[in-house]
């Protein structure tokens, strides 16, 4: 169970779910999700209706990749970056005493930002990095010279 | 992909996940706009007061001042609202007469015919309703955007008996304490319930928005979007709650108005 379907890939299985169950929740209230992106006070307000339209399809498409095992580095590496700009954002929120709903899942997330929505971003963070291929990418580059050579 | 650069598939990823997300977008009914418009107010001051109406003046007495008894959410009053209200009373008689009639001959008047004079006396309640509070706040300017009000302004307003206030926070600030008569109306909740906008924008009774005051922009946020949806006479308390609880104005606990 070491390839790409071992025990690393439960991690980004559920990592994957969480994404996907997290974005259908914005795409179904894309007005109340740009509303929450507002909340924020981060983004130039010119901009937040683009990030609202895109942001949860990009979610969406990496996080079916995930759970289906299609391109996993770069759905890892791409769903690990968002989570550290949430992470950003919610540590932000905190530090200016906002008190606003996350926004996390959509306006269905009743969670408001606070230290729980932080542990939870940090939760999956930890999935996704241990949910990396490492071994995967790291047998990749020792096989590399032995099949140039 | 799989052996490649990962980098080229996150790439690969934002474009088209962009793509997918703009398109959805433009085949929603409401699409939103691709770039947002700043949520801004006006004074109350800076706007010119409204030009009279040369409707009749209506028969129909002024809301009762019991705010709570007038607060008890949108009534989906529809374009009725410019019917002389002087044929409320001749609406009602003939619903009396009908009930009257179907009181002693069951057999003379069928449900739906019922139904219908119960209908239109519905809709002439409410259109005298809606001319009795136009005539309240005719010195209410319309306006398309949030109007800003003051404390006192807006305690004026509040007492004339037809304002609708809505308190945009949460629900748990909201049962801290809120404005009398407010209806809790927790913006992140409601900005994506497009038939309560809807329901909302179609009430006749001004609407008062509030939050926290100062930082706060929950007030002017739904506001805006009530604005949006259609309605003329949307305003915000710039003082917030706070302001209002500080000045010894009537306050209420709990979960309702």
């Amino acid at each position: 169970m070491s390839g790409p379907w071992g025990w690393r890939y439960l991690f980004r299985l559920a990592l994957g779910i969480v994404f996907v169950w997290a974005s259908l929740a914005k795409i179904g209230d894309l007005a109340g999700f740009a509303a929450e992106m507002h909340n924020y006070h981060i983004l130039p307000i010119g901009l937040e209706n683009l990030f609202a339209m895109t942001l949860p399809w990009i979610e969406l498409l990496a996080g079916v990749a995930l759970v289906v095992n299609f391109a996993p580095r770069a759905a890892t590496i791409l769903l690990g970056g968002l989570l550290v700009v949430f992470l950003l954002a919610i540590l932000s929120a905190i530090i200016r005493n906002l008190d606003i709903a996350c926004g996390c899942f959509g306006t269905s997330d009743a969670t408001r930002t606070g230290w729980i929505a932080l542990l939870r971003d940090v939760g999956f963070l930890v999935l996704a990095g241990v949910g990396y291929p490492w071994g995967a990418a790291a047998r990749l580059g020792a096989a590399r010279p032995a099949t140039a050579s | 992909m799989k052996h490649g650069n990962p980098l080229l598939g996150v790439l690969l990823f934002l474009i088209v996940g962009a793509g997918l997300g703009l398109g959805f977008n433009a085949l929603r009914p409401r699409p939103l706009p691709w770039v947002a418009t700043a949520r801004t107010a006006v004074k109350l001051e800076d706007l010119s007061p409204p030009v009279a109406s040369a409707e009749p003046a209506p028969t129909a007495s002024a809301p009762t001042t019991d705010t709570a008894s007038n607060m008890s959410g949108t009534d989906g009053t529809d374009g009725g609202a410019s019917e002389p209200p002087a044929e409320k009373p001749a609406a009602k008689e003939t619903a009396t007469k009908e009930t009257a009639s179907k009181g002693t001959d069951g057999t003379q008047a069928s449900a739906p015919e019922t139904t219908a004079v119960a209908a239109t006396a519905d809709s002439a309640k409410a259109a005298a309703r809606a001319a009795a509070i136009k005539k309240l706040y005719a010195d209410l300017p319309e306006s398309d955007v949030p109007i800003d009000v003051s404390l006192t302004k807006a305690k004026d307003l509040y007492d004339r008996g037809g304002l609708l206030v809505l308190d945009a926070r949460d629900l748990d600030e909201y049962a801290d304490g809120h404005i009398m008569g407010a209806i809790d109306a927790p913006y992140d909740d409601k900005v994506g319930d497009i038939q309560w906008l809807i329901d909302t924008a179609k009430d006749p009774r001004p609407i008062l928005c509030y939050c926290n005051g100062g930082e706060c922009e929950l007030g002017l946020d739904l506001a805006t979007e009530i604005s949006r949806t259609g309605h003329k006479r949307v305003m915000v308390l710039t003082d917030g709650y706070p302001g209002w609880r500080n000045a010894g104005y009537p306050i209420a606990p709990g979960r309702k108005p």
